[in-house]
């Protein structure tokens, strides 16, 4: 077909779908139901995508955390039978790590309080205030290299504090907050549990941004050098052991660092850890994952809505073809061949569909941005989907306009022309 | 110009009717032929038969030398593109199409761009005046007109040949009459051949013989055969 004729064709269809607006419209409406759903579940999981990214690139690349637990952080899962008689990890565990070749640096951290909410929180005052649930995590004066951690007043520990278990500690913003409010909180004392810490530092505040929403871990931390809280509190028995790689060699490092706990918590080759690795980039990984396990179930839904429309198009089509015989008898009479004919309408089909894709991703980006505008969140119309979207609302026009179109071409135009 | 030779033509399996029976008669180059008789005698079977868009049970059709039975389905299409001009009783334009856009259809079919097409619609319909009529579609002018743009649509590629079925019979005798005048000047004009399918002696009058059918057969030819371009 040269380029005229398919001008042409366009133009006539063109015509021929204004004259039936109404009907073209009411045949679309699945099909833009179809496409737009498709672009917005592509906009909303390339945003919740993006956003995991942003979150994963700020929080600890190439950390990894050894615990005596399978996971950190809070949890819905009661620990395993197996976990609960597992050995606590220790100091020595930490120092035998830190001796190894390739990490650029290690710390052992005791935690009092919890990641999540509980029942056993610190108590930590300042004259008549307290702090709301802090989180108080004894660490050696390397942390802030390992986990991005800014001091914004004041500084950190030193190593000579940590050795001589001096009580001091490093504030979030919240808790200099909930303390001090406007006043300075650098060489007060608070209480932690009773225990009296004068604040050398506060860190620097939380940018303020979770996965949705915001997350104030950052601001209700208190760093404090570990040997102290080790002398402080020796109920609490366990470490934990954090571990900074040099970029791009994380996994040697997780590797070696397993190997060493392996050997010296006695595991045998054949078994399983004993004690939990975690890396964030890992915990990230699976919300990557989790997110195209959705998008791999979602967006074909939305392609059976399409098809649902492509129904629609075939049944509007083919009445239309016995609605206009008569015109499809007189092209015959006077000169179009039957592959015109068919032509003709599979491009009527296929350009009414298409045109209710470009309606769809019209629509889809608008709900996308609504969604975003509403509920604080990034979403972001990905490329794919807007191709995806014009692509199937077209190859849907092209199967469904199929055997109306042929029923067309092979009209006998004696019969057609008298009206069917 | 156009020669059936032992045509017959039957509809139905079990309970056959011969639409046509051994029909033979010629039409030479610029003549003009009424085809008459009662409803069912086979006079539009002739027009199918003669344009390609149906097959005879036996016969030969030829048409401008070539026998149709020869060609495929695109090779007639081209046929009616090329030198078949037709016009209906009932008009036949696309009711969704302006005058001018029915005008240029055939050219349009034929290949043309639109605006090449359209240029050379816009002067035929001059030519059968109408034009004020142009971007008109055919329910916004009257049944006179709608045949104007019909005939200007058969014309428009200045076919050899033109077949007429009941041209005038959906319009008022003045109307019917001014429509068999254009019709006349056009045939002085262009030297069309037609073929025409009327019940009406007056339309009949216009032609130059008159081939009576009765029940698929002929059943009288009148007139003398006049020399290309001496119509009346």
């Amino acid at each position: 077909m040269d380029k005229q004729l398919l001008k042409d064709t366009i133009v006539t269809v063109v015509d021929s779908l204004r004259a039936h607006k109404l009907r073209s419209v009411l045949t679309l409406i699945g099909v833009i139901i179809g496409t737009s759903v498709v672009v917005m579940v592509g906009a909303v999981l390339t945003g919740l995508s993006e956003r995991v990214a942003q979150i994963s690139e700020k929080s600890a690349p190439n950390v990894v955390y050894f615990t005596r637990e399978e996971r950190i952080g809070p949890s819905f899962k009661q620990p395993t039978a197996e976990e609960r008689q597992r050995k606590d990890l220790t100091y020595e565990d930490a120092l035998a790590i830190a001796e190894l070749d390739t990490p650029m640096a290690v710390s052992p951290q005791k935690i009092r309080g919890s990641y999540g909410p509980t029942a056993n929180k610190p108590v930590m005052t300042f004259g008549g205030r307290e702090a709301i649930n802090p989180l108080v995590l004894g660490v050696w004066e390397n942390f802030p290299d390992i986990v991005s951690v800014k001091v914004d007043q004041g500084r950190f520990f030193t190593q000579t504090e940590r050795e001589n278990r001096v009580e001091v500690c490093v504030i979030g913003s919240g808790i200099a907050r909930q303390l001090f409010e406007d006043d300075s909180p650098l060489g007060q004392n608070v209480r932690i549990d009773g225990r009296i810490f004068r604040v050398v530092g506060v860190l620097e505040q939380a940018s303020g941004e979770g996965v949705i929403g915001s997350d104030d871990l950052d601001e209700r931390i208190v760093y404090a050098p570990f040997e102290t809280i080790a002398r402080q509190y020796p109920e609490i028995k366990g470490v934990a052991i954090v571990v900074r790689a040099q970029a791009g060699r994380i996994d040697e490092v997780t590797e070696q660092a397993t190997a060493t706990l392996r050997i010296r918590r006695n595991v045998p080759a054949d078994a399983a850890n004993n004690f939990g690795v975690n890396r964030a980039e890992a915990v990230f990984e699976i919300v990557q994952q989790i997110i195209l396990g959705l998008a791999a179930i979602v967006v074909p839904i939305a392609l059976a809505g399409l098809i649902v429309g492509g129904v629609g198009v075939m049944n509007i089509m083919l009445v239309s073809v016995t609605e206009r015989a008569p015109e499809i008898g007189i092209r015959r009479a006077i000169g179009a061949r039957k592959r015109d004919v068919l032509t003709q309408f599979l491009f009527e089909a296929v350009t009414l569909t298409g045109l209710g894709g470009i309606i769809g991703i019209a629509l889809g980006f608008l709900f996308a941005y609504a969604i975003q505008f509403i509920v604080d969140f990034p979403a972001a119309v990905p490329l794919w989907a807007i191709v995806v979207g014009f692509l199937s609302s077209a190859a849907v026009g092209l199967v469904a306009g199929m055997w109306p179109a042929i029923r067309a071409a092979n009209l006998d135009p004696v019969e057609a022309i008298r009206g069917g | 110009m156009i020669r059936l030779e032992k045509v017959s033509r039957d509809y139905g399996e079990n309970k056959v009717v011969h639409a046509l029976d051994h029909v033979d008669f010629e039409v030479s180059r610029g003549e003009r032929v009424a085809v008459m008789g009662p409803s069912g005698s086979g006079k539009s079977t002739i027009l199918n038969l003669v344009c390609g868009l149906d097959d005879p049970t036996a016969g030969k059709v030829i048409v401008d030398g070539v026998n149709l039975a020869a060609l495929d389905d695109d090779a007639r299409t081209r046929l009616r593109r090329e030198k078949i001009g037709m016009i209906f009783q009932t008009f036949n334009l696309l009711p969704t199409m302006s005058a001018i856009e029915n005008v240029s259809l055939p050219l349009r079919l034929n290949g043309l761009s639109k605006k090449e097409a359209e240029l050379r619609a816009g002067a035929m319909l001059e030519r059968v005046r109408l034009g004020s009529r142009l971007d008109h579609r055919p329910d916004e002018v009257s049944g006179g007109e709608r045949q104007r743009i019909a005939i200007a649509r058969a014309l428009i590629f200045s076919p050899p040949v033109l077949l007429a079925d009941e041209p005038t019979g959906n319009l008022d005798s003045s109307t019917g009459e001014e429509i068999l005048a254009l019709l006349d000047d056009l045939h002085r004009e262009l030297n069309t051949t037609m073929l025409m399918v009327t019940h009406n002696e007056e339309a009949a009058a216009h032609c130059d013989r008159i081939l009576r059918l009765r029940d698929g057969r002929v059943v009288g030819l009148t007139g003398a055969a006049l020399p290309a371009g001496e119509g009346r």
